[in-house]
């Protein structure tokens, strides 16, 4: 009985982990739900089962292959990414399996090797959360600190190893006691997780929320600029009047001032960028008003061809850089912005410069050598996921930035290569 | 001297910027003729005649035939790749197809002095630079090609090819010293091949699209440094 329920927990657990230890590997594909649980589900019970039956490594072994196979099969349609990342995954239980016989020996009877096997998932969960902070280090994600997490299977599993060098308890205590621990890790485990989801719920709650904003205010610029040209007609014929009597007086400079300010008022101050792309345009609008509003000295240039391709993409490195440029240029004097934006032979071309005040923290990239920036800003994570979702982007068309202050001046330029095409803003918003 | 055109349904536009053109040149003491159309269909007519023109002011929104169509019949049934074309429009929204002719530059309406002027600054150095020629040797005889018609160098064995809006050429040489003696307007993009930027139509990572419709490969060690070129060393707005 007692074995039974430490073999079927210490392989739910384990099969847990091993479905993060895929998501390391392959996080990006999303497969059917349902398929993963009934694969899992299967996985368990054959494993738990033969394993309590048979009691024969070769029969693990395959057993385990098939399961951990299976599983990744969901996730990848390629052979060889399968066999990869499978026997890596098995490699690693092996591995841990092994340094737990090193640690307490494997003859000692029947229930310290129910501890053994509990011993055994703590190591598989700290080298999966090693490796997945590892591998979020590399891929430039940012997490929140995941690494302290390994305290808690690592004090769990200092506990048991003491308890079983002492042998003070009985047995089934000893086995009691692993089963309360490996409890206790799977729920601080499974309430990290939860965590990070609600996490990245709520970030994407916030760019949406931003999005409905920058396109109310794009709808409430466009209605202007309507407004705008729709009064101008309506009273056409009252000014077509006023300009024939200036005329008829020969009042040349009367006629000249009265057409200035009719093509002063037909131009809206607040539609500073359409270059029929709506929602680049939207979210430049939204920023460049925003600019106009806290700074003194805001220039802009936008060459780009109607109904871009990868818009989506270019809002999000647009949207970033803007913000951070009018923020630090709103700290100095001179209060400074430059935005020039081309879309020329496949390659778009951006530069925001800002004015700045030279405080900023600016660290060599341990990885590339590259110039990594360290913000002033208070809201450390909610930036940092800023910037390297733009370096991320860039990364996605084979791009170069450079990112150079020099003196008062700071400037961000960047290259994608983006072949032409339709645009698809709306899919891509639907994969967020 | 310098053949400039304005193609613009606009009298009075044309008529202006005709003055600012006229102020450019009297001040920086260039030669140039400057013509005037009102219509997409008069400028191909009398382009077709033999005038050539070496920068022309397009309007977009012209009436009949649009600046698009006639950018399109300047480039590829006159094959002239060498006109300067700067299209103007009262629009700041540009349609996809203009950007196929390769313009040099947009002017948004109303245009002023120093927009001319730094156009036809522009226009000028590129055309100027593009007259300069390339000598090389052959049979024991010196030929001589402008820059400005070489589409690519392509390396064939101990030979170079030389390839032209024209045709093609072939010298002995290594192109590895020819890349040293070029300007930055070449670019080399692999072990073989050296190419003229000015007829590159479509950039991507691993090729690189020329005017005449050839596509070739930029190598795989080439394609950062292809890369940290465009991002440095171009022009930018």
């Amino acid at each position: 009985m007692m074995e039974t329920l430490v073999c079927a927990s210490t392989n739910l657990f384990r099969i847990y982990i091993i479905h993060k230890f895929i998501l390391i590997f392959l996080g990006d594909a999303r497969p059917d739900r349902k398929k993963e649980i009934l694969a899992a589900g299967v996985f368990f019970f054959t494993n738990t089962g033969f394993y309590l039956l048979f009691h024969l490594p070769w029969i693990n072994v395959l057993c385990n292959l098939l399961g951990i196979g299976s599983m990744v099969a969901l996730y990848t349609k390629s052979f060889r990414t399968n066999l990869f990342v499978t026997s890596s995954i098995y490699i690693v239980n092996m591995a841990c399996d092994t340094i737990t016989v090193l640690f307490i020996g494997y003859n000692q009877g029947q229930k310290v090797s129910l501890t053994h096997n509990v011993i055994t998932v703590f190591l598989i969960l700290i080298c999966e959360l090693i490796s997945e902070k590892i591998i979020s280090y590399r891929r430039n994600i940012d997490t929140v600190e995941s690494l302290l997490l390994v305290l808690a299977p690592f004090s769990s599993m200092a506990v048991l190893l003491f308890m079983v060098y002492e042998r003070r308890q009985a047995d089934y205590e000893l086995v009691i006691i692993s089963l309360g621990l490996m409890f206790i890790n799977f729920i601080v485990f499974y309430l990290y997780n939860m965590l990070l989801k609600a996490f990245s719920r709520k970030y994407e709650h916030e760019l949406l929320k931003q999005w409905v904003q920058i396109y109310s205010n794009q709808l409430h610029t466009l209605l202007e600029s309507e407004a705008r040209v729709k009064n101008l007609r309506h009273d056409m014929k009252h000014h077509l009047n006023e300009l024939k009597l200036l005329a008829a007086k020969n009042d040349l400079r009367a006629v000249q001032d009265y057409l200035d300010d009719m093509q002063d008022y037909l131009e809206n101050p607040e539609e500073i960028v359409s270059s029929g792309n709506l929602e680049i345009d939207s979210i430049l609008n939204y920023m460049l008003q925003t600019a106009k509003r806290e700074l003194r000295s805001v220039h802009s240039k936008i060459q780009l061809p109607e109904e871009m391709a990868h818009s989506f993409d270019i809002t999000v490195i647009l949207g970033n850089l803007l913000e951070n440029a009018i923020e630090a240029a709103r700290q100095t004097e001179e209060k400074y912005l430059r935005a020039a934006i081309q879309f020329t032979k496949g390659v778009l071309k951006i530069e925001i410069e800002n004015s700045f005040h030279g405080l900023l923290q600016v660290q060599k990239d341990s990885k590339n050598g590259a110039l990594r920036l360290e913000t002033s800003k208070d809201d450390k994570g909610k930036h940092g996921i800023g910037l390297n979702s733009v370096r991320k982007i860039v990364e996605k068309y084979d791009g170069m930035m450079d990112v150079c202050p020099h003196g008062s001046r700071f400037t961000v330029k960047l290259i994608l290569y983006m072949a032409e095409g339709s645009a698809n803003f709306d899919k891509n918003i639907a994969q967020f | 001297m310098y053949q400039i055109g304005i193609c613009d349904d606009g009298k009075a536009f044309c008529s202006d910027m005709e003055c600012m053109i006229l102020n450019y040149i009297n001040e920086n003491k260039i030669e140039a003729d400057i013509s005037v159309w009102y219509s997409g269909e008069e400028l191909c007519r009398s382009l077709q005649m033999g005038d050539g023109l070496d920068i022309l002011f397009l309007d977009i929104e012209l009436l009949e035939q649009n600046g698009i169509e006639t950018a399109h019949f300047i480039r590829n049934r006159l094959e002239d790749r060498e006109m300067q074309i700067i299209y103007v429009s009262a629009k700041t929204s540009y349609a996809q197809e203009l950007f196929k002719a390769q313009p040099m530059d947009f002017l948004v309406k109303p245009v002023g002095q120093t927009q001319v002027n730094e156009a036809l600054s522009l226009a000028i150095k590129l055309i100027r630079k593009d007259a300069v020629k390339f000598t090389f040797q052959k049979d024991r005889q010196y030929y001589e090609v402008p820059f400005g018609e070489i589409l690519y160098f392509a390396s064939e064995g101990r030979e170079i090819k030389l390839i032209t809006q024209n045709g093609e050429n072939r010298f002995y040489g290594k192109l590895k010293d020819l890349a040293r003696e070029l300007s930055a307007d070449f670019l080399p993009i692999h072990q073989s091949f050296i190419i003229n930027r000015k007829y590159i139509i479509h950039y991507s990572y691993t090729e690189i699209t020329l005017s005449n419709g050839c596509i070739l490969p930029v190598s795989r060690s080439m394609r950062k440094e292809v890369r940290k070129k465009l991002l440095r060393e171009d022009k930018w707005l």
